[in-house]
């Protein structure tokens, strides 16, 4: 269990709120929706890895 | 690792999500699915000893097969549980319960041949 992938996802969710905030006061709403796609695409990347690591470690020790 | 530190992981990713719900909603999610499959994997890592065990009591017993089963059975609750309920966390309770089905579905197909043990055993009764 690892504690840096939970501060990660925390860390890139504010990371995007901020830069979203900043791009759609300055007036680039497109810009901003993108960075929302892009931040959710990137943790999405990283949580596939981990969603894949728990299902083969269930396969291999309930035998599936 | 301990049963203290892991509670207190839980209650520091839990405080995280519940701060990322108020700026995003789909990033609370996310923090929830990680953390779910961390603390998944810590209990498996803790129960591994006793699955370890009951695989070596019933080794020359002629129970395996229905250990095997049983196990497998196991699997399937904790996926279909894991995964419906962070749907339903999420908001989709309607793919939740249609996970939930799925689950139920897998789990009377693998439940099958012990099902037809038991029959042909009540069939060899009877004649």
């Amino acid at each position: 269990m690892d504690v840096s992938l939970i501060l990660k996802i925390a860390g890139i969710g504010i990371l995007v709120t901020t830069a979203h905030q900043i791009l759609s006061r300055a007036g680039r709403e497109e810009q901003a929706s993108l960075v929302t796609l892009a931040g959710v695409i990137v943790v999405l990347l990283v949580l596939v890895q981990e969603i894949d690591k728990l299902f083969s470690a269930i396969r291999n020790i309930f035998g599936f | 690792m301990t049963f203290v530190k892991v509670i207190g992981i839980a209650l520091a990713g839990m405080i995280l999500s519940v701060l990322l719900r108020k700026m995003r909603e789909e990033y609370s999610v996310m923090i929830t699915l990680a953390l779910s499959i961390g603390l998944i994997s810590a209990a498996i890592a803790m129960i591994l000893p006793l699955i370890e065990y009951i695989r070596t009591l019933s080794e020359n017993t002629g129970f395996d097969t229905y250990l095997d089963i049983m196990l497998k059975a196991c699997a399937i609750g904790l996926l279909t549980t894991f995964a419906a309920e962070i749907s339903r966390d999420a908001g989709e309770s309607a793919i939740a319960s249609k996970i939930e089905m799925v689950g139920k579905c897998a789990l009377l197909m693998s439940a099958l041949p012990v099902m037809k043990t038991l029959i042909e055993a009540a069939k060899g009764f009877i004649s």
